[in-house]
Order: C-alpha cells, then structure tokens, then sequence
C-alpha cells in the first residue's frame, strides 16, 4: 500500500539531504565567511555554526542570506547610534536617502545625466547646473534667511573652458557678442541704428561689442529685492539711462583719462556724502582736530565704487532680466533697447516748428487743449465781535488774574466783572488748595486789578448784587414786629433767603403778590424794616464765618485786608466761593454738614489726621528765611542770567577762551601739521577771542578784553611764582599705595555734595522747626494720653497743656493717697489713680507679709516688691499693651542694687543725657540720690520737669529717665540698707513707714506709666546684660515673685473692693490735710 | 658730558607725527607714540624697531613704562588709559573716565598707580593693582587742560595750561600751587627729584624748587608760544634741555641759565624731547614722523 502510494507522488526538485549526514560531513568543514562572500550569489550558502545549511521554511525566508537569523551583522539593522547635537549644533546628523538605497537603486540615481566635460563647458552652463542643483541641495538642507531658490545672477562659471579659449583665440573679448556679419547686421537692424561693425568681418566673432547688462551693484539703500519702482514702469527706463550714462561716463574716464575721469567721477558722487552712519553719542564733533583721523569716507566709497564698477563692467549679463521680469511684453533685446535709449537724447532740442507744431515754445511742454476752471469759494467772514486771543478758563487762579490783567486794557467795562469773577475764583483756589498764600495773593491782586481796572465799581457791584442786596452797610437795630408768628415767619424766611440765596426770596414774592396772606412783609408789608434788617444781619454773620473759613484755610488776615480794601464785593464773592464746596464732597464735610458726631474709634484717628496735618504744615509751609537764603545762595551759583545764556558767537567764543581753547579755524594750519596748539594764557587769549568776536557783541567783548588786558597785565608784573597750598584729602587707597600713612586718618570727612543732582532740598532750620513742632505736638499726644488715661476731669483736659493744672492734679492725687493711706485703704478721684494707689496699698501687705515672715530682708526688697505688684495691679487695671516695661524696671532696681559697679554705668548714660541740654528728669535722679530720705518731693519734681523734658520731643530719653527714676529709688534702697537699724525700727513700725514708701510707689507707677510712652531700647539691653551678670540674685527674685504672685493674686479681688470704697468715700476727702501735705512737698 | 647733538639714528616707522618719545627708566629702549594711533618700541642705541603697539582709536599723546619694563602705560584721544604689557603687545586693561583727550600719564607709586591728566581739567589716579576701572582719586583744581603730571617720591606734580604748577602730597595731606602766570606746556624733574623743569609758553623755561617753590632759573632763548613741546635735564643735571618752535633743541647750563648750545634737529617743531637718564644721549621727535637719537 505504502509503496503504491508513494508511486503516485511525483517530486520536484531536490530532496532534502538528511540532516544528520550534513551534520557530520559539515562538522569539520565549517566555511570561513570570507571565503564565502568571495564567491557569486547564487553559489554563496548560508551556514549556521555547526556548519548546516539554514533552512527556514516558506514562511520565514527559506535559506536565508543574511547573518543567521538577521540581516547582514550579528545585531541586524543597527539603529544609529544617538549623537546628542548639543555639544555642536552646528553640525547636524544627516542621513542620506542613499544610506536606505539597494545597490541598483544607488546604481540608478548616481547615474550621470548627459553632460559637457568641464573643459568642454564653454560658456559653462553645465557648470552653472551644476553649481545651481548643488545650492539647491544645500538650500533644502540649511535654511537660509532668505527664502526661495537662489537667483540665478549668483552663478558664474568659473573655469576657462576650450570653447572660450578658442573663441579668444579667435579674437573674441569678453563681452562681446559671437556671431557673423549677418548677426552684426541683425543686431544692427534690431538696434535701428544700421551701424556697420567697427571690427569688420576681421574675426568669426564679429558683432560690435555687446552692450552689456551689468550686473547693478547695490547703491541705495533699499532693502534687499525691494523694487520702488515696481508700480511705475515709466520711471524704471529713466533711472536706468540715468544709471547707464553715469556708468558708460565711468568706463571711459576710468580706461581714458585715468586720474581726471577719477576726478570726474568724485564730482560725480561728492553729493553722496551724508549717506552714512551718524556719529556716535560719544564722537566728539567738535573742531578740535579729531577729523582729521578719519579716513574721508565719502572719498572712500567713491574710490570702491569705481573700482567696483570697472570690475562689473567686465561681467557678463545674467539673461534674466530684471526689466524683463516686470515687462515681459517688451522682449526686443537687451541690446537693442540699451543703445536705443543711448542714442535718443533724452531732452533733445526741437526744433522751431516742432514746437509750434505742438503749440508751445517751451520744449517738451505743449499747450492745453481745454480750460479748467476752479470753483472760487469766499473765505468765512469774521464775526465783527471776533476777539483775536485766546480767553483763558478761570479755573486757575493766577491765569484768571493774568486773563483780567489782559482784558482790563481791552475792555475796562467787562473787566470788573471779570475781575469779581476771577477773585472769586481765586479764592475757590485758595480754599481748595488748603490755604496756599499764593493763591490768596493772586485773589487780593485780582480783586486789585478789578478796582484798578474799573473806575467805577458798578459792575462789580451787579455781580455781588446776586449774593447780596443793596443794603445800607449800617443799618440800625429794627425792632421785631409784636406779632409773634410773623416774627418767626421772618425769621425762618431771612434765614432761608441767606442760606439759600435770592431765589428763595423771589418765589416768597410770587407767593406774596398770588396770596396776599403771605409773606407780605416782603411787599413793604407789616415787618418788612425788620425783614431786611434781620436778613442784612444774617447775611453779614454768614460772611463773617466764610472768611473766617477761609482765613482758617490758610489766607492771612493781611491779604484778607487787601482784598476787602480792593473791593468788598470781591471780598463778599471770594467767601460766597468758599461758602461753596469745590467738587466732591469729603467723608469729614459730609459729617460735619450733616451734625454727625465720629465714633470713638475714628475720632481717634481723625486725631491722627490732624496731628499728622500738624505735622506736615510747618514742612510744607513757608520755608525758613534762612534757608531760603542758602538756597538762593546754591542757587545763584548754579544758574546764570538768561543775557549770559546767549548762545551766540561772543558767548562761545568766551567759553572757549575759558576752556583754553583757540578758534578751530585759525589753528587749522598747525592742527594739520599734527601739533597740540596751547594758548598763551588762559586769560590772554580769551580777550583775543572775544576781540575776535563779532560786531552785536561788541560792547560786552570790550569790557571783556580790557578785564582780561588788566589782568594779564597784572600777571605780567608779577612774574615770580605765588604759592598757595590748601588741604587736600588723600584717599586711603591711594596712602596705602604710596605706602605712607594717611595724614587724615581718624579726621572726620569733609561733607561731600551729592555728586549727582539731589531732588532733596536740605533746609536744615525748616527741618529744626518742622522737628520742634513735632516734639511739641508729641508732648501734646502724650499728655492728652496720659490725661485719657487717668480719666482726668475736663478742667484738666481743657488746658491740656498747661503743665501746673497737670502737676496739680497729680500732687492732689498724692495728697489724696496720703490721706487714704492714713486710713488703710486707697481713694483717689480718678479711676487710674485709684488703681495705682490701690495697688500701692496692696503693696503694703506684701511688705507687711515679708516682714511678718521675719527673713529679715532688706527694706529696698519690699519697696520694690511693692512698686512691682502697684505696677502689676495696674496692667490688671488697665490691661496695657506694654508688660515688659515694668518688669524692667524691677530688675534695673533689683541688680543695682546686688552690684554696685552697675550703679555707675546707669550714672553714666544719666550723665551723658544731662550733657546733651537741658535740666532733664535724670539731674534729678541724681538729685534723689543725695537726699536719699528726701521722700515723695524729688520724684514729684521729676514729674514737674517731664514736661519740659518731654518737650524736647526725645522719646528715646524717656525710657532712660525712667532708668533714672529707677536709679535714684535704688540710691535710696541703699541709703535705707545703710541705715538699716532705723529701717527695722520701721519695720517694726509699719504703719509709719507705710507712707512714704506708699508715695514712692505711686511715683514709680507714675513714671512707669509715662516711660511707656518711649520704651528704651537701651533699658532692654541693660536688661539682658543684667540677666547675664547676676544670674544668682536674679533667681533668688524669681523665687520670691512667685512667691508674691500668689499673694497678689489673692489680694487684687480685695484690691478693687477698697477701690470701690474709696471712690465712695472721695466726695468725703479732707481737702486741707492734702493741700497742706503737697504744700509741704512743693516747699520741700 | 658732551652735549649730544649728533644725529646717530633716524627711526622712521611712524606714519605721522610722533607726539611723544620716552625712554624706559634704565635708558634701554625707548619708546614712541604718535598721530597714527600706534606705539613703537625702538631700540635707539642700534637703531631699530622693535615692536608696535596697536590698539588706540586716536592719536597716542603720551606713554610711560613701568619701573620693571614689563607694563607701559599709553593715553591719548580716546579719553582712555591703556596699559600694556610690553612683551605680547596686548592691552592688558582700560581705564576710562577721562571727560576728553589724555594729555598725560605716569607711572607713580612704584608703579602702582598711574596718574593721568587731560583736556578735562582734572588729573585722575587709577590703580593698577585691583581690578576697578575707576580712578582712586579725582583732583579737579585746575581751571585749564592738565598738560604734564610727574611723580615725585610721595607726591604728584601736575602742570596745566592755566599757569599752575600743583604739588599734592600724599604724605602730607596738600595740595600746594604754585602760580607761574604762564601755560605750562611741559614739566620735567631733575635726576635728583629736587627741582623741577617747566616749559612755558612765554618761551621760557623755569626751573623751580619742589619744595618751596621757589624760582630758581629761567631759561630763555627760544620760542615757545603755541604748541606743546618737550623739555629734559641731561643725565648730570647739568644741562637744560628745551626745544624751540623753529626746529632746534637748545641746551642751557643749569645754574648760570645760559644757552650754551642749540642745533637744528628739524625742519618743523621737535614735538617731543628726552633726555637718557644716565649717559649723553637725546632722543627728539618731530612731526614729520621721525624720531632721532643724538649723542
């Protein structure tokens, strides 16, 4: 069966030789790659390591040619490797369509098209294929700036071929055409001359010489390609004959005349200078000779340009035409056109008859065949009342004043009326400016311009008469009428009519003259005397309040006085306009037109506002007299008069006599030979200059030179050398290279002047006035604060200023502690000092506490233990902002006390701040040092100096008044440590002592509370500088504030129960114990 | 000492008038500088160049080397200092802040700073040790250009067309002035730093002490009234040295002020004049491009 079947099979081609028979016959003879490459194609078989034939069936290839599995190398194609352009972008990775090209394809595209052999390239156009396909390569690979093809023009063919050498040999120029007789008479003909050739039939190459397009050189400077020519064909052939007879002018002179066709053409361009780049902002133009240097360019250009022309004029024409792109129509050859237009004169004398042939003389003009005729339109004609000047707008005042100024002259009857108007605008100015006296002067000058301008003051009068009725100036008291209700009706209407002005009266009087009920007294009526008198008076007390606005708003009651004496009706209008708000209303004016009161909060900063209004008023005020001075003095250095800035001849040539320098021109011969031309003097040949200068000058050049002559003549006498020395100034720098050391060394620099120009003024007496104000206006602030505080009554607050009702107060609050103190609990009228004394009194048992605990501390620990719980009770009180304060104070007493070197350095800045001025509150801190015992009396005058002390303004020398306050109270410490004895006594006898040190607490909450104002940094640091030292003693008093603090705490609830108390029991205070007690203190 | 008037060389090189011609502190070469914006080194002993310097943008009016030869400083018309290195011929720095032309420039400090004076009235010291451009110190007393600065010891003498003659001592902290009535066209010192030379324009030359300020001599016998020419003391100190506008170079006696002897060195003026600081050797320059070494 099997064999049956397999006779029915029939076979193609070769079997399959087994695998294992190739395998072992090919173990050995594995072929070597190379030799198998080395063989043809068809005979190549591909092996696998063992030496097999690759077989891989129909789907995969069958024997596959490449290297096993892959194609050609071991790893297949192999993907370039990646070259990052970063490092050179210049060059860019190119791949090439020939890297992905078979064999024949490569075959096929690099074979060469049918060609000319260089050599046999004549007139090179297959060079220029070339040359072209290869920048056509290029441009697709590299963009260029310009885009598109290259133009043709570009090309040239570079070699000699044999053709050309031939054609020379022959006697063929380049440039000449090739060509026959036949071609000479064709170009002839075409170029309509007939000209037979100037060569003859000499040569095969025979036609006259080719005029040739040249290449244009670029000589505008219009962008590249652009074409101002382009819509206007006609003017293109023009430029072009310009340009043709400048060039063929050119050739001649260049190949001719040489150097005088050189000339020529210098002429030719010489109207090309100016055709460059300007000089630089740094180039000095000046005639000083620096010319010279330079290269004349235009001489230059006009040298390259000759020389380029002559090289172009050898270059072959490009066959595209530039002319021929735009007309394509015209395609007569290049040749013809050109000679056409050569020999056609272009304004070629007619003759007689041509010229009347076209009926006019003039050539190239003929005469018009029709008559336009324009339209004539009259001009507009001037109104008759036309004012040939502009009127300004009144606005600004001073234009408004200089507008009546002007109109006065033209007409003195409107400008009265102007004038009214005018101040009344001034004044509007005045106001709205906040009261600048310029414009206050600029009012008084208008309203005098109006009195002068209008003898009679009628106008003037009429303008007012719409704010004011005629009334008699004067008027005696009118008698309300008995009626009641009328009165009131009068009196409701003549304050309406005042408010609100005449309108309000002429709708009365309509309803008067319609219902004869009503307000008849304006109809000469019942009450009419009264009604005018009461709307005259009225009237006049609104005024008196508008100027007194406007004299608030800063217009001095002199200028007010002028200009009431130069008019009242302008005087009347001016407050009419102050009257009036000047645009929009401010969130201030509203309020206060409304009867609105500000809240707390924004009263306190409307405060600001005007603190801060105070502030700024004496700076932007007047500026002082002296500083004015100095300023005019600056000034008058830095300016010149305007005669002076005449910048004419004279004046130049005085700045160069004053430079050193000499007139360019007559120097000119030694500048060209190189030399520095110094002057004979400075003085000499400015007098020489000036004599020099021109006729107008003359006067002035010969007061000039004969100053000049005096001097040099005085030099001249003098012929011996004058010294003079004056300091200068090394700078370091300079020393130290010298390697000297620097004479001025630990010497204050002398005050520069800003080198540049300053938009700072220094005005150093305005500013010590602007800073005296503002010191007061801070000592104000403080005291209105403290005042705040205190709760002070408003007698106190109502003369805030006055420091003797403010020391009263405080000395009859210390009174009142006395008083109190003697009954065991705080009173004191105000709810502050109430706090203080209370917590003073607290203090009392603190102290009482320690003594009781029998550690036998020092009496200087409870005081201070007494003033630091009065000053904690008093933030309890007050809750201040400021809590570091106090504590400060505490310790600056505390570790003075423990290191008795610190006590001098706290003298020393005291003393250092006595220095600086006047009695300050630290003298008497020293002061409480000497009257150790002294008790309540030397801190009540340091509360008597403070407002002086304050006045200064320094607020940073409050903080170390405080320090000495704290000073003298640690003097005092010591002072009782020293006399410790009687202290115990008092110990034991507490409610003696209880006193004074309850006084001395008041006092120093006092001047804590004060010294808050200005916190010092300096205390601050003392502070940490003292935390430092004495660590120890530091946390023994921490240990006892806190034990204090619990104590403190107990006692503040009872601390505002006796408060309470007290200010019951105030009404019941004994006046004269406490006046005595502060007697006996101001005494002491 | 003879009074050099030889001519031994005539360097040509310059195209165009040479403004200035210093020797170098040892008297080795010499150096010049002229109109055509360049500086030429020379050697004026065996009479060739040696190098030119090219870099200005204007004409080069004045130069001065360094103590140690390697740096030379160079100013003119483009309101700048340059400094040299001498042997690559490269500019090694700038300093700008001159308002107009360069008149002048040394080497001061041991060579540390450089002291220039120009058209602006003023002189400047810049240095040469840090990296700033900008001038250490600016002196703004003169009221004309500033034509000729020197360094002596601790001080800077600066002469200027207004007739004054200022000493600034650093040492001291001042700024003396004497006033010669006269522009000065050129200063030079005596070997010994004593005295100082001024070349004024009422053709005169005076000789002051530096110190005092006294006038010692006047040296007269020449014009000078217009242009900026040169003057020098002989290696001795014997001998003054000052030029005339008509071409010659006329030498002095010292102390007896006496023209003792003058030769034509040109046709036109002798720009520029120095002196070799140890043997009889002067070198002029001229503005027809020349520079000449006598002996």
């Amino acid at each position: 069966m099997a064999e049956s079947d397999e006779d029915d099979y029939v076979f193609y081609g070769t079997s399959l030789q087994d695998e294992g028979e190739t395998t072992a016959a090919a173990a050995g003879s594995k072929k070597d790659p190379a030799l198998t490459r080395s063989l043809p194609v068809h005979q190549q078989e591909v092996t696998d390591e063992q030496g097999r034939r690759r077989f891989h069936g129909a789907f995969t290839g069958g024997f596959s040619a490449g290297y096993y599995n892959t194609v050609g190398s071991k790893e297949g194609w192999q993907p370039s490797s990646f070259a990052s352009s970063r490092a050179a972008p210049g060059q860019r990775q190119q791949q090439s369509i020939e890297q992905f090209m078979d064999e024949d394809e490569l075959e096929e595209r690099q074979k060469k098209g049918l060609g000319l052999k260089a050599s046999y390239d004549t007139f090179g156009s297959t060079a220029a294929e070339l040359a072209r396909a290869q920048a056509a390569a290029a441009a697709a690979s590299r963009p260029s700036a310009i885009p598109g093809a290259v133009p043709l023009e570009f090309f040239e063919p570079v070699s000699s071929s044999i053709g050309r050498q031939l054609l020379q040999k022959m006697g063929w120029r380049q440039g000449r055409g090739i060509g026959g007789p036949a071609a000479a008479a064709a170009a002839g003909d075409a170029a309509g001359s007939g000209g037979s050739s100037k060569w003859g039939t000499i040569a095969g190459v025979s036609i006259e010489n080719t005029p040739m397009y040249v290449l244009d050189p670029k000589q505008d400077l219009h962008g590249l390609g652009f074409d101002p020519f382009e819509g206007a064909e006609e003017f293109r052939s023009r430029k072009r004959q310009k340009v043709e007879a400048g060039r063929t002018q050119a050739q001649a002179g260049g190949s001719g005349a040489g150097f005088g066709g050189q000339q020529q053409r210098q002429q030719q361009q010489q109207r090309q200078r100016g055709v460059a780049f300007g000089t630089g902002a740094l180039e000095e133009t000046d005639t000083m000779g620096y010319l010279e240097d330079y290269v004349d360019a235009s001489a230059e250009l006009v040298a390259r340009k000759g020389q380029r022309q002559e090289v172009f004029a050898y270059e072959e024409a490009s066959e595209s035409d530039d002319e021929d792109r735009f007309n394509p129509a015209g395609r007569a050859p290049a040749a013809a056109r050109i000679a056409a237009a050569q020999h056609e004169p272009v304004l070629a004398l007619t003759s007689r008859q041509q010229q009347q042939q076209h009926g006019s003389f003039i050539p190239n003009f003929r005469a018009a065949s029709q008559i336009v005729n324009f339209p004539e339109y009259p001009p507009p004609k001037v109104p008759a009342n036309f004012v040939a000047f502009h009127k300004f707008t009144p606005s600004p005042a001073a234009a408004a004043a200089g507008g009546v100024a002007g109109a006065s002259a033209a007409d003195p009857a409107a400008a009265g009326f102007a004038a009214a108007k005018a101040a009344a605008a001034a004044a509007a100015a005045a106001v709205a400016a906040g009261g600048s006296q310029a414009a206050a002067a600029a009012a008084a000058a208008a309203a005098a311009a109006a009195a002068a301008a209008a003898p009679a003051p009628a106008p003037a009068a009429a303008a007012a008469a719409e704010l004011q009725p005629a009334v008699q100036q004067d008027a005696a008291p009118v008698p309300p009428p008995t009626d009641a209700a009328l009165a009131r009706q009068i009196d409701t209407l003549a304050a309406q009519v005042s408010r609100s002005g005449q309108l309000v009266e002429a709708l009365a009087r309509k309803q008067a003259q319609q219902n004869p009920s009503k307000y008849q007294f304006l109809l000469g009526g019942k009450g009419h005397e009264y009604y005018r008198w009461r709307l005259q008076q009225l009237q006049q007390q609104q005024q008196q309040r508008s100027s007194a606005a406007a004299a608030a708003a800063g217009v001095p009651p002199g200028n007010q006085k002028a200009a009431g004496a130069a008019g009242a009706p302008a005087a009347a209008a001016a407050a009419a306009a102050a009257r009036r708000p000047q645009g929009p209303l401010s969130v201030q004016d509203r309020m206060a037109l409304l009867g609105e009161t500000p809240l707390p909060a924004s009263a306190a900063g409307k405060q600001q506002q005007q603190q801060q209004q105070q502030q700024q008023k004496p700076l932007r005020g007047s500026v002082a007299t002296t500083d004015q001075q100095r300023l005019a003095a600056a000034l008058g250095s830095a300016f010149v008069r305007g005669e002076q800035q005449d910048m004419g001849e004279a004046y130049q040539l005085q700045q160069q006599a004053v430079a050193g320098l000499r007139h360019p021109q007559q120097e000119q011969q030694l500048q060209r030979a190189g030399l520095t031309i110094l002057d004979e003097s400075a003085a000499a040949p400015g007098a020489a200059a000036v004599q020099r200068s021109s006729k107008p000058a003359a006067d002035d050049a010969a007061t000039t030179a004969a100053a000049a002559a005096a001097a040099a003549a005085a030099a001249k006498a003098a012929q011996l050398p004058v010294r003079t020395f004056e300091d200068w100034r090394p700078v370091p720098l300079l020393c130290k290279r010298f390697n000297v050391p620097d004479p001025y060394k630990g010497k204050a620099a002398p005050v520069q002047m800003p080198k540049l120009k300053s938009e700072f003024l220094a005005l150093p007496d305005t500013a010590a006035a602007a800073a005296a104000a503002l010191a007061a206006a801070e000592e104000e602030r403080l005291l209105q604060d403290w005042q705040q505080q205190q709760g002070l009554p408003a007698t106190a607050a109502a003369a805030p200023a006055e420091p003797a009702s403010f020391l009263d107060s405080i000395m009859q609050d210390i009174a009142q502690d006395n008083a109190l103190a003697d009954a065991a609990a705080a009173a004191a009228a105000a709810a502050a000092t109430a706090a203080t004394a209370s917590a003073a009194a607290e203090g009392q048992p603190a102290a009482a506490d320690a003594a009781k605990a029998g550690d036998a501390q020092p009496v200087a620990e409870a005081a201070a233990a007494a003033a630091d719980t009065a000053v904690e009770a008093d933030q309890e009180e007050f809750d201040m902002p400021l809590l570091e304060k106090p504590l400060d104070l505490f310790k600056a007493i505390f570790e003075d006390v423990t290191e008795s070197e610190e006590e001098e350095e706290q003298q020393q800045p005291a003393a250092a701040a006595e220095g600086q001025g006047r009695s300050s509150g630290l003298v008497n801190g020293a002061a409480a040092a000497a009257a150790a015992d002294a008790g309540a009396e030397v801190p009540l005058r340091q509360q008597q100096q403070q407002p002086g002390y304050r006045g200064r303004g320094e607020t940073a020398a409050v903080g170390q008044a405080a320090k000495g306050l704290a000073d003298a109270f640690m003097r005092r410490s010591t002072a009782a440590g020293a006399e410790q004895q009687q202290q115990q006594q008092q110990q034991q006898q507490q409610q003696q002592q209880q006193q004074p040190s309850e006084k001395e607490a008041i006092l120093q909450a006092l001047a804590a509370l004060r010294s808050k104002g200005g916190s010092s940094k300096s205390s601050s640091k003392h502070k940490k500088k003292h935390k430092k030292e004495s660590k120890s003693s530091s946390k023994k008093k921490k240990h006892k504030k806190e034990s204090k603090g619990s104590k403190h705490k107990r006692s503040s609830s009872s601390s505002k129960r006796r408060e309470r108390k007290a200010s019951k029991r105030e009404g019941s205070g004994s006046d004269g114990s406490d006046s005595g007690s502060s007697n006996d203190s101001e005494s002491e | 000492m003879s009074l050099p008037s030889n001519l031994v060389f005539n360097l040509t090189g310059h195209e165009g008038p040479v403004l200035n011609v210093r020797f170098n502190p040892k008297g080795t070469y010499c150096i010049s500088c002229g109109k055509d914006r360049t500086l030429r080194l020379w050697n004026p002993h065996k009479g060739f160049d040696i190098k030119v310097y090219k870099g200005h943008g204007y004409e080069v009016r004045d130069v001065s080397v360094s103590t140690d030869n390697s740096q030379m400083a160079s100013a003119g018309g483009d309101r700048q200092l340059f400094l040299w290195d001498v042997a690559s011929g490269n500019v090694i720095r700038k300093f700008r802040g001159h308002d107009a032309r360069i008149n002048t420039v040394v080497h001061a400090a041991s060579d540390e700073v450089l002291v220039s004076g120009g058209h602006d009235q003023c002189v400047k010291m810049w240095d040469c040790r840090s990296r700033s451009i900008d001038p250490i110190q600016t002196m703004r007393q003169f009221k004309d250009d500033v034509t000729s600065v020197l360094s002596v010891g601790p001080a800077i003498l600066a002469g200027s067309v207004d007739g004054s003659l200022r000493r600034f001592d650093v040492r001291m902290g001042r700024a003396y002035s004497d006033e010669l009535h006269h522009p000065i066209a050129e200063l030079a010192l005596t070997h010994d730093g004593l005295c100082v030379l001024a070349a004024c324009l009422d053709s005169c030359l005076r000789l002051l002490d530096v110190q005092a300020g006294e006038l010692l001599a006047s040296y007269r016998g020449h014009t000078h009234s217009n242009v900026r020419m040169g003057c020098a003391l002989l290696a001795d100190d014997q001998h003054v040295v000052g030029c005339s506008e008509d071409g010659r170079v006329c030498y002095w006696e010292l102390v007896d002020a006496d023209l003792v002897h003058s030769f034509q060195a040109n046709e036109s003026v002798v720009c520029g004049v120095a002196a070799h600081p140890t043997e009889s050797c002067l070198l002029t320059c001229s503005v027809d491009g020349t520079v000449k070494v006598w002996r």
